[in-house]
């Protein structure tokens, strides 16, 4: 089992490690647009599907209060 | 439905969304292991592509997390309204809507559009995304059918136009 101090010698974890480094290096210069498309792109996506639920939701909801208060069906 | 029930039912979307993003994360990513956010465009075999990996894996759980304080404070917003629908059914039938679609929403972006990862990649792998999407289409209408009829059981609201 490597100890931290161990794993700190070897560059492995630390903020400037050489690992670290090049990690950040890739991720804003290889196809950062299309992962990132991937990981905010579905919670884009749904959050203007639930807008729109919800805005269905709300107008069923009045007009069946319109309709039951106005002596409809 | 009036402006509490509103932000009820945003707020129970918001949060299923945040719950959903979080259960992948920690879940599948993390406790078992199965994918990583781009693990099937960048294979985890060495340090290097695992700290890639857990990078993009960080940049989405920090989305969720906001995603989850968006939703926690439709929630706040809600407590001081007056409401019109029950607490429970209508949060809970929110929490799914927000949790089914995100979860079809992302299994159609990132595991069959850009392929970034699969849920269980290797022999099968397409039945599991398959199975993924259905689950989660099911959770979504299974909530939305509980906020609907629990729509329908409230009590009209005089004046309402």
């Amino acid at each position: 089992m490597t100890s931290m101090v161990e794993m700190l010698a070897m560059g492995l974890a630390c903020p400037d490690c050489p690992t670290q480094s090049a990690a950040r290096e890739i991720f804003f210069t290889q196809d950062l647009w299309v992962r990132l498309t991937g990981t905010l792109g579905p919670l884009v996506v749904t959050a203007a599907a639930v807008a729109l639920f919800v805005t269905k939701l709300r107008r069923y909801g009045l007009g069946r209060d319109a309709r039951r208060v106005g002596g409809g069906a | 439905m009036n402006r509490g029930d509103t932000r009820l039912v945003t707020g129970g979307t918001t949060i299923g969304v945040g719950l959903a993003g979080f259960v992948d994360g920690i879940l599948f990513h993390q406790i078992l292991q199965w994918h990583e956010m781009v693990s099937s465009v960048v294979p985890p075999i060495d340090l290097l592509s695992v700290k890639l990996n857990m990078l993009y894996d960080g940049v989405f759980h920090a989305v969720m997390w906001v995603t989850t304080v968006v939703g926690i404070l439709f929630l706040v917003g809600a407590v001081g309204e007056e409401r019109r629908l029950p607490v429970g059914p209508t949060f809970g039938g929110a929490v799914l809507v927000g949790w089914g679609v995100f979860n079809v929403v992302e299994g159609l972006v990132d595991h069959q559009w850009l392929g970034l990862h699969h849920l269980h990649p290797g022999a099968g792998q397409a039945a599991w995304d398959a199975g993924f999407i259905v689950v989660s289409a099911a959770l979504a209408v299974v909530g939305a059918a509980v906020l609907v009829h629990t729509v329908r059981q409230a009590e009209p609201q005089l004046g309402a136009a």
